[in-house]
């Protein structure tokens, strides 16, 4: 009798604890989308887990870092903030003219493998400094960073705008902020077969993607932070396993594991097996293996300047199209 | 909790490889479907499939 009522105490606290946000008190009314306590965890296993060279990350880490060679300036404070830290830092090379490198986390453990990276192959010339911090709460002065890194990570915060606009407030005037994240069609193939097997196994389906941003917001992500000179760009990766397991593990070591408010803690292993089997059948390349997308979306956003250029005045043109195509001839 | 994790992603590696073709009737059935799906329409492959798996983890093959 006890025992009864002690589960139905419990099962009906877990309710309300689970609908919790509800109930108390929250210091902003944002929206939660994700659980960022749960990311933390999944990021100090990734740091275990990771494989030292996981050319993914080290691709997008490189493609980042070359943008920096595009312009003349230098860039002697940089904040980097979560993702694929590590690669940034062993992948600098002395790029940017970087001298004093902050290198920034949720989770503590991230942090301790860039710490001990850095014990083993010191980057010449750059005083590095650790925080653990979040990137919705950066605890950096206003103004003072020349430079903002996130390779791969800012696309885990609940309030993306918030993080950008922190971050443009962070950097001096003429500052960069430079940022890699997953896309709208980044495992498309994983998102279509994890549905069709959970509908046909179990009849219903859970959220087991994240929701990203599609290319189209990105621009407009940049202008609402209130950066000028915005620049995006895509890349589309395709990155082949062996089986489905495989790809699930790659996700595990990089700490890009579900960590949505509303997934279903729950996989029941007929699950699991349909959705490889449904995978393998759908998506199967020739040679046995399977493909899977991961679209990185590169954004550049300096903050203003009055050096910069700004588009003109309308009506204040001094040459006309008529002028011009005189110039350069008839027909052309 | 490192060998936990091992040894599931090996369980359900050692099924998908030893019941492959079952695995591929299942897969062929859905897709052959897709985007109409309902519940249980490719149960009977699917059982197939489960049993084959069971083996496996009964040790049988």
């Amino acid at each position: 009798m006890r025992a009864a009522a002690d589960r139905c105490r419990r099962s009906l606290f877990g309710v309300l604890w689970r609908s919790g946000r509800l109930y108390c008190t929250d210091q902003s009314s944002r929206v939660k989308i994700f659980d960022r306590n749960l990311k933390r965890k999944q990021r100090d296993r990734a740091a275990w887990l990771m494989r030292p060279k996981d050319s993914l990350m080290d691709e997008v880490a490189e493609n980042l870092l070359d943008r920096l060679e595009d312009c003349k300036k230098t860039f002697p404070t940089a904040l980097c903030m979560g993702g694929s830290l590590e690669a940034i830092r062993r992948l600098l090379n002395g790029r940017g003219g970087i001298e004093k490198l902050i290198m920034m986390d949720t989770s503590h453990e991230m942090v301790k493998l860039c710490k001990l990276a850095e014990q083993d192959s010191p980057n010449k010339n750059v005083e590095t400094t650790f925080i653990v911090a979040d990137e919705e709460f950066l605890p950096v002065k206003e103004s003072s960073v020349d430079l903002v890194i996130s390779s791969l990570g800012l696309h885990w915060t609940n309030d993306l705008p918030g993080a950008m606009i922190q971050s443009r407030m962070a950097l001096k005037p003429d500052g960069l902020f430079l940022a890699a994240i997953l896309g709208g069609e980044t495992l498309r193939e994983l998102r279509i077969a994890c549905t069709v097997a959970q509908m046909e196994r179990e009849g219903g389906i859970s959220p087991r993607l994240s929701p990203l941003a599609q290319v189209r917001d990105a621009g407009n992500l940049l202008t609402r932070a209130g950066f000028t000179l915005p620049g995006v760009d895509v890349d589309d990766h395709t990155v082949r396993y062996n089986s489905a397991l495989e790809l699930i593990e790659h996700l595990r070591n990089m700490g890009e594991t579900n960590a949505l408010l509303q997934r279903s803690n729950i996989l029941k292993r007929d699950t699991a097996l349909a959705t490889a089997a449904v995978y393998e059948s759908m998506f199967a390349l020739g040679d046995g293996t399977i493909p899977a997308t991961f679209q990185v979306i590169y954004m550049t956003g300096w903050r203003e300047h009055p050096s910069q250029q700004r588009a003109k005045r309308r009506g204040s043109a001094t040459v006309s199209f008529k002028d011009i195509q005189k110039q350069f001839g008839e027909g052309s | 909790m490192k060998d936990k994790n091992y040894a599931t992603t090996s369980l359900l590696k050692r099924i998908l490889v030893n019941c492959s073709a079952q695995a591929k009737r299942y897969g062929s059935c859905v897709s052959s479907r897709v985007p109409e799906v309902e519940r249980d329409m490719c149960l009977k492959e699917f059982l197939v499939l489960k049993s084959c798996m069971q083996n496996v983890l009964r040790g049988k093959i």
